[in-house]
């Protein structure tokens, strides 16, 4: 919430904020997918055997597959041949030793979206690994993470260093055959953020990468793979923004998540991609598989998101709760306005005993877009006494958008408990009034009340990211009001 | 052999054998309606779980085996249905054999002036253009295989008109029984109603089976209701456990008009109830209950889409389940609110009692709103009993058995206690009470 | 400081009030009182700016101007202050949040320095002791899970904090015991002040027990039947409002 009327009015006046491209020289793959171009991307990136081996297996099961079309979205038809599926910024070839060596103008870049890189960085106490396009650029305090044995690097470098570890759990959780997006990201992702807290360690500082796809025609495949051995903790932050382009730009992302025996996965996302203009035109397409795995008893994790941006969100991030008594949890926002369209919720998969799940979503609709949330909370035949609590609140804002909720409980244990309830309004005109004659305007109402509205989901944000969300609320909202 | 397929060719290859047979089979449209809809049924085939309205429901047992659908001769006499009625229920009667009338053992009686109640196949030999805009091929939902199975035979059921500010005097017992003797049936009735504006009636339709043969009942209603026209609905569905229970009800309201329907479903090896209300006018107004008991093997499946299409209707849904044994339960509700519905209020609860290790509770409420001035609720649960009160129970002296009885008994109540007859109401509960006995131990305390 | 003059006001196609005349100076208290339906609350609800109203005919002066054609927003930044009868829930706002939001919002508008964080909460615990609020309230969301007495309470703990010119209770004494009537009326008496006018609504007396009226006016059907000093409210209450649509009638 900005602290004062002006700074809100400050916010609404504004655009897009991150719409500006980066002058950067970029080495990019022509449009086009075959297995030359898979071959080529593992060959630049110096990939082991195993890992062009499973890309390529990837590839011939996604020419097998369809495009999903079950969610409640209109998706103009994709060109996947006119797509570029690699693009790395010409400096990061030799890959950047320290912040110095990074090219002046992504620092820049950096600097302008606001992210905590440098001493900046320090203050937060925020690591950030930074993906620029394809490639990640730079990854602040390696080593003062190294100290605790945390590996937090782009994914590629983790190929190189830790190839053991990358077989070991990559397509453990989303398999490449797992769905369309995630078997084309299989083939052809190019970057990502690796993270591996070791046994019993508490990662000192929250881990962060900022998304950006930059390059025109690029798809983004970033590839995110996080373990938490035993007993361990880490909380993780995800952004991401894209410049304003005319044409919609492909998004397809995997995100995996282990967390062992008594282990802590945090992981939030402020997603800002670019989501058009007041009449559709433009915009990312956001297609991302995300799933935990809480494979050890006691574990947890907990996914928390705000969505503003994007054309098209098609998301759902899942907890797959195998070991007894793990806990799942997942806090969403997702603002649409304009022409957006949302489809996104959570999957809930209780399989061990006494496993626990929770799932806040606060839907915002506003102008002529569509907010559906699709969620499963599925209870296995041995989930004894497995709990799910379940609130769905839709908000509406104007009379030409439309709020969904689609949810699937399917519960197949006795002692299982599982409660869902929802709810559609939009703002009373009786609080609206009560806040006016209290002397607030309108909009500062309206933007009070709705921040009011996803309070629950704000508290569960770190502080620095949270207030980054509000006011990204408040954005995207810009003139959806009276 | 015996594919999905060859059935869906077996069952076209009898509609066309049997066409010239039906009633008014020379009345264009009609043997048009008939033509398309099994053009359609051909088309279509048996839903598959890939159809998202079929996903918690598997039909292949049912398109495994024949249903014959030709009628032949049975001879029910009038002491077997005395079990069957309400005692004390003072109605009109119309009684249905494998989905055919069975004048002998109904008791219409005397109608009040304005009222036309007749069966189907009369009905459409008597006035068929009159029933053109209703049964005509253009109403016809042309995406559902069941409902095209049932439009392409299009035999019988029952044709119930009210004229305008007309009250049905006595309530409408409808008893659908389906026997097999030597073969497996499938009895397909196809009921119409039509409320005129003001006008109002109290319908019950009941399913029975007279014997253990496996039937399949393919049913289908129609009910229009026009301004301010009140209809109140009940279903009892008891068929035995080796049949198969699809059956579609599809409600349009006009303003101000009222729905109320009230299920009780407990029989089949499968049951599949589909309810669809549009409300088109302001003041419509719907409330649906249903209550679904599944044991043993029982797959039982709720389906409803409630559509507010204008301003200022109201919609109301409380379903619940109580699924012990190997049963599944599933409901599935959907709420749709069209932009033009401003302040719609629509409420839609689902609960389900899950008392065995290998039953199964399926659910999913949806809301579809693309308006902004409403409120739209719902909430589902699945759980179990709640241990205090049985706690509590049992502390009073309650065996435990009996003391789980009476909890399911009070979960259940609730929607029995919605019902506005008491003779309909009386008999359902003790329906439940001589079924839970079954398996707790209720009958001590009764 | 406000004069009403010959207002009419209708919702949709109904005519509430028929023809109200009142004229308020600073330090005064008025209790306008009737019986249920009479049009005391459209006559706050129409003084605060709330929408649904339509003024078919008078006027309403505050400070001299026209106070008709402002936004609610507005009339609050001119002092005007409205206790809800029924007060509204903000469901995850947090009270003070709101308060100092609302406070700078004033502040701003008549060019005066926000207030920080600081001082605000300084400001604001003090007040909340004034009014017996308890401070745990200050921290939960507006009104969201407060008892009927708490909501009141918190309305007049908002007053005591925004320090308005003109205050407007309406029915605050509805559903209050005696105690939390006691506590509430010893915050509107804190506030009493030679510059500012208090307009109560009230359905009974037993406020005016408590906040001593220097008029008091009865409205009926849309129009203000009789006025007088503290006395009137104790012949009301000795013979009820029937007694004023007998003297009406004669």
């Amino acid at each position: 919430m900005p602290s004062s009327s002006e700074d809100l009015q400050s916010h609404l006046r504004k655009d897009y904020e991150h719409g500006f491209t980066t002058d950067v020289e970029s080495d990019t793959l022509p449009p086009g997918l075959d297995e030359d171009v898979i071959r080529h991307i593992s060959h630049m990136k110096h990939e082991p055997d195993f890992l062009l081996e499973w890309r390529l297996e990837a590839y011939r099961h996604w020419l097998t597959q369809r495009e999903p079309n079950w969610a409640k979205l209109n998706i103009d038809p994709i060109d996947y041949q006119a797509i570029s599926y690699y693009s790395a910024p010409k400096t990061s070839k030799d890959g950047p030793k320290s912040l110095d060596e990074v090219d002046p103008k992504l620092l820049e870049t950096y600097e302008k979206l606001g992210i905590p890189l440098e001493e900046r960085a320090a203050l937060a106490g925020v690591a950030v690994d930074a993906v620029f396009d394809s490639v990640s650029v730079a990854t602040t305090f390696k080593d003062k993470l190294s100290k605790e044995g945390i590996i937090f690097c782009p994914f590629s470098e983790a190929v190189q260093n830790h190839p053991e570890l990358v077989q070991r759990y990559l397509g453990s959780v989303v398999p490449t055959t797992d769905n369309y997006f995630a078997s084309l990201n299989s083939a052809v992702f190019t970057d990502g953020s690796f993270v591996y807290i070791p046994k019993g360690v508490r990662c000192p500082m929250e881990l962060s990468t900022y998304f950006r796809i930059n390059a025109a025609n690029t798809g983004q495949f970033e590839r995110t793979l996080i373990i938490a051995e035993a007993g361990s903790y880490v909380s993780y932050l995800e952004g991401c923004t894209a410049p304003q382009r005319d044409e919609n730009q492909l998004h397809a992302a995997v995100v995996e998540l282990v967390a062992l025996e008594d282990a802590e996965i945090k992981y939030s996302t402020v997603q800002n991609w670019y989501p058009g203009d007041e009449n559709g035109v433009g915009g990312i397409y956001n297609f991302v598989t995300k799933r935990g795995d809480c494979r050890g008893d006691n574990s947890k994790i907990s996914w928390t998101q705000v969505e503003t941006g994007s054309a098209i969100t098609w998301k759902y991030p899942s907890c797959l709760l195998r070991g007894d008594n793990s806990v799942g949890e997942f806090h969403s926002i997702a603002v649409t306005n304009h022409h957006q369209q949302a489809d996104t919720g959570t999957k809930m998969v209780h399989l061990g005993k006494n496993t626990r799940s929770t799932i806040v979503s606060k839907g915002i609709s506003a102008g002529q877009a569509q907010n559906a949330y699709r969620g499963l909370v599925h209870m296995g035949k041995n989930a004894s006494s497995a709990r799910n609590h379940t609130r769905c609140d839709s908000l509406l804002m104007g009379d030409r958008c439309g709020a969904h909720t689609f949810p699937y409980m399917e519960v197949k244990n006795p002692s299982a408990r599982v409660e869902h309830e929802a709810t559609t309004s939009r703002i009373g005109e009786d609080q609206l009034f009560y806040c006016r004659q209290r002397g607030i305007s309108e909009e500062d109402a309206v933007s009070m009340i709705v921040n009011g509205f996803c309070k629950e989901v704000f508290r569960e944000l770190p502080m620095e990211f949270a207030v980054e969300a509000q006011n990204l609320l408040a954005l995207s909202l810009e003139g959806s009001i009276g | 052999m015996n594919t999905a397929a060859d059935m869906v060719a077996r069952y076209c290859a009898e509609l066309a054998s049997i066409a010239p047979t039906l009633p008014a089979a020379e009345v264009p449209w009609i043997q048009q309606t008939r033509n398309k809809a099994r053009d359609d049924f051909a088309r279509l085939g048996f839903p598959t779980r890939l159809q998202e309205a079929w996903h918690y429901t598997n039909v292949g047992a049912l398109q495994r085996r024949f249903f014959a659908l030709e009628s032949t001769d049975f001879s029910v006499g009038q002491s077997t249905i005395e079990p069957l009625l309400y005692p004390g229920l003072d109605c009109h009667r119309l009684v249905f054999v494998n989905g055919v009338h069975a004048p002998e053992l109904s008791a219409i009686g005397a109608l009040p002036k304005g009222v036309e109640l007749e069966n189907l196949a009369t009905a459409l030999t008597r006035t068929p253009e009159q029933l053109e805009p209703f049964l005509g091929a253009r109403g016809q939902q042309t995406e559902h295989a069941f409902n095209a199975l049932n439009t392409a035979l299009l035999r019988d059921g029952v044709c119930l008109r009210l004229a305008p500010n007309t009250r049905l005097d006595k309530p409408l017992h409808l008893l659908f029984l389906s026997t097999g003797e030597a073969r497996e049936n499938c009895a397909q009735p196809r009921n119409l109603i039509l409320a005129a504006a003001g006008s109002q009636a109290v319908v019950l339709e009941s399913y029975h089976s007279l014997d253990e043969a496996a039937c399949l009942t393919n049913s289908c209603s129609e009910v229009i209701l026009e301004a301010d026209a009140k209809l109140q609905h009940y279903k009892l569905q008891e068929e035995n456990h080796q049949s198969y229970h699809i059956s579609s009800l599809q409600v349009q309201q006009a303003r101000d008009s009222h729905f109320e329907s009230h299920l009780l479903s407990l029989g089949a090896t499968l049951a599949r109830h589909e309810l669809n209300v549009d409300l088109n006018g302001e003041g419509a107004r719907c409330d649906l209950n249903g209550l679904y008991l599944g044991n043993d093997r029982q797959h039982v499946d709720c389906h409803t889409e409630i559509r507010h299409m204008q301003a200022g209707a109201d919609s109301r849904q409380n379903y619940k389940g109580i699924l012990d044994g190997r049963a599944r339960g599933v409901f599935n509700g959907r709420v749709y609110v069209h932009p033009q519905a401003q302040q719609s209020n629509a409420e839609q609860s689902n609960h389900n009692l899950l008392l065995s290790a290998n039953a199964e509770a399926d659910t999913k409420p949806e809301l579809e709103i693309y308006a902004d001035d409403v409120r739209c609720s719902h909430g589902a649960t699945v759980g179990q009993l709640d241990d205090d009160m049985l706690f509590y129970l049992r502390s009073r002296g309650l065996p435990e058995d009996t003391a789980r009885g009476l909890l399911i008994l009070g979960f259940a109540r609730n929607l029995l206690e919605q019902m506005p007859l008491k003779t309909i109401s009386a008999r359902l509960e003790q329906k439940l009470i001589d079924i839970l006995s079954q398996s707790h131990g209720l009958k001590s305390l009764i | 400081m406000l004069e009403i003059s010959n207002l009419h006001v209708s919702i949709g196609d109904q005519t509430i009030l028929k023809g109200i005349d009142l004229t308020v100076k600073p330090g005064e208290v008025h209790a306008i009182m009737g019986p249920n339906g009479s049009g005391k609350s459209t006559l706050s609800h129409v003084l605060a700016g709330r929408e649904g109203y339509e003024v078919i005919e008078g006027s309403v002066r505050y400070e001299g101007k026209d106070l008709l054609g402002l936004s609610p927003e507005a009339r609050a930044h001119a002092g005007i202050f409205l206790g809800f009868q029924y007060p509204v829930e903000i469901p995850g706002v947090n009270n003070m949040y709101f308060l100092k939001a609302a406070i700078n919002a004033r502040r701003k508008a008549n060019g005066l320095k926000e207030l920080d964080a600081f001082d605000f909460i300084q400001m604001a615990k003090k007040k909340a002791g004034l009014v017996g609020l308890d401070e745990s309230l200050l921290q939960r969301a507006v009104n969201e899970g407060f008892s009927g007495g708490e909501k009141k309470r918190n309305e007049i703990f908002q007053m005591a904090v925004l320090e308005p010119q003109l205050a407007i209770l309406d029915e605050t004494d509805s559903g209050l015991d005696i105690d939390a009537l006691r506590i509430v009326a010893e915050g509107v008496n804190a506030l009493r002040d030679p510059e500012r006018a208090v307009i109560l609504v009230t359905h009974y007396q037993r406020l005016l027990d408590y906040i001593v009226p220097d008029y008091v006016h009865v409205l009926s059907d849309g129009r203000i039947v009789r006025s007088g000093g503290r006395e009137l409210a104790l012949t009301l209450e000795e013979k009820g409002y029937g007694w004023l649509k007998e003297a009406a009638a004669t």
